[in-house]
């Protein structure tokens, strides 16, 4: 069941919000919602916030898609190949084991920290991109493969009409989980190596300063973006299958 | 075109055996039904003779360079496109038009654009037959396609398929001896 959040839930919620941030009295503590939109309309019409924000949404998606072309290729390779899937296991076990801290900080020792976001979003949605396709791949039916046989169905048409949308779901469900899991890990990055110029800078610098409102209103914006590229990206994946499925 | 020869055909699941020296001979431009009690092997040979499975011992001759069709016991139908791009998947060369005026004829209109998951079981059914019905093919297999239709719909599908079947070589299982007599198929046994 899709479960949607009602406007009057939020509101709710904001309320409570407000009071209590009004009976504790301390913004460093819990910042009001009023002072968090206040502080929101300052940042926006910055130079820096849009910078920032253009910074930060290129790298972490940048990641995000090349750990689904990536996820799309070994998935492919590991179905068709057992010695394949044999051999990314561990390294798929390794990478949803470790701690995003460990990679974060391993990277800062390799790389410098302005693509570190890009790296890290990679690693957390590889995996998961990786495990949905190739069980999308493995449950194709058998008797469907059958049929495509028996009806010398082309292996183009094969794969447009009959895998690509079996596996399309087990895909869009990933790219759910995943495109709030690479905003999650990837501000992460960039709060432990600050990179110039990136959200992760901003939110650090509201730690340092004890900037509660600032803390807020970055992270009301990551949620923004990370809920946009979702709604966006699978408005996108849904026009493609309809794309993919029409027969002229 | 030769008719097709099974000869001495032999298939064993573990210690059941399934089909036990079975010979048959299927006369090519005709209608034959495969009749047997239920376990008796009709699916397996009728998956041996279309390539799905081997015999454990046994021949068949006549099959080679023939386009073999299938009616399969599930629908195995593309759950997410419309009847008429299911149909029009095994054989591009039918119109939307033709498939339209088929379907009509199946009773099976206001479908379009609607994908066959949301259509009801019976429906399916007889989209899953029409898609073999109007594929190009020499030989067709069908297995139970009558199972689960209503006495008119079923009525309806058998004449139907009459009118795609003249000089075609049909293999048809069944359970119904109405159905085989009202083909005047040639009825094939297999022994239990």
């Amino acid at each position: 069941m899709r479960r949607t959040i009602k406007l009057w839930a939020v509101l709710f919620w904001l309320l409570v919000w407000q009071v209590v941030s009004m009976m504790l009295n301390q913004q460093i503590l819990l910042v009001s919602p009023v002072k968090v939109i206040i502080r929101l309309s300052e940042l926006i019409i910055t130079k820096d916030f849009w910078l920032a924000i253009v910074f930060s949404s290129t790298r972490i998606i940048g990641g995000f898609i090349i750990a689904v072309i990536v996820s799309c290729l070994f998935a492919a390779l590991a179905s068709k190949f057992k010695l394949i899937d044999e051999l990314l296991s561990p390294f798929m076990l390794a990478i949803r084991s470790v701690p995003v801290a460990s990679f974060i900080i391993l990277a800062l020792i390799w790389f410098s920290s302005k693509n570190l976001a890009i790296l890290i979003s990679f690693l957390m949605v590889m995996p998961v991109m990786y495990s949905n396709i190739l069980t999308g791949i493995c449950t194709i039916d058998s008797k469907m493969r059958e049929m495509a046989k028996v009806f010398e169905i082309s292996t183009i048409k094969q794969v447009r009409y009959i895998y690509v949308p079996h596996i399309f779901k087990y895909f869009e469900s990933a790219c759910a989980v995943c495109l709030g899991l690479c905003w999650k890990s990837g501000v992460a990055a960039e709060v432990i190596g600050m990179p110039d110029g990136s959200i992760g800078e901003c939110l650090q610098q509201a730690k340092v300063y004890l900037d509660t409102p600032d803390l807020f209103a970055w992270t009301f914006v990551i949620v923004c973006i990370s809920l946009f590229f979702e709604r966006l990206f699978l408005r996108l994946l849904s026009k493609i299958k309809i794309l993919l499925l029409r027969m002229d | 075109m030769q008719d097709i020869k099974i000869e001495n055909l032999y298939k064993a699941y573990g210690e059941k055996q399934v089909l036990n020296n079975f010979s048959a001979v299927i006369e090519h431009g005709k209608i034959s039904c495969i009749m047997a009690p239920s376990g008796a092997g009709k699916t397996t040979l009728l998956r041996i003779l279309m390539g799905m499975e081997k015999a454990d011992r046994g021949k068949i001759t006549g099959l080679e360079n023939l386009k073999i069709r299938a009616v399969f016991q599930e629908d195995r139908l593309c759950e997410e496109l419309d009847a008429v791009s299911n149909i029009r998947l095994v054989n591009y060369k039918n119109n939307k038009k033709t498939v339209q005026d088929a379907l009509c004829k199946m009773g099976l209109t206001d479908i379009e654009n609607k994908p066959v998951s949301t259509l009801s079981g019976g429906m399916k059914r007889r989209v899953s037959i029409l898609r073999a019905l109007l594929s190009d093919f020499d030989v067709l297999f069908l297995d139970e396609p009558l199972k689960g239709l209503d006495m008119h719909t079923k009525q309806m599908v058998l004449n139907e398929m009459k009118n795609y079947f003249e000089n075609k070589t049909i293999i048809m299982i069944t359970h119904e001896k109405d159905e085989a007599e009202f083909f005047g198929a040639k009825v094939i046994g297999i022994e239990a």
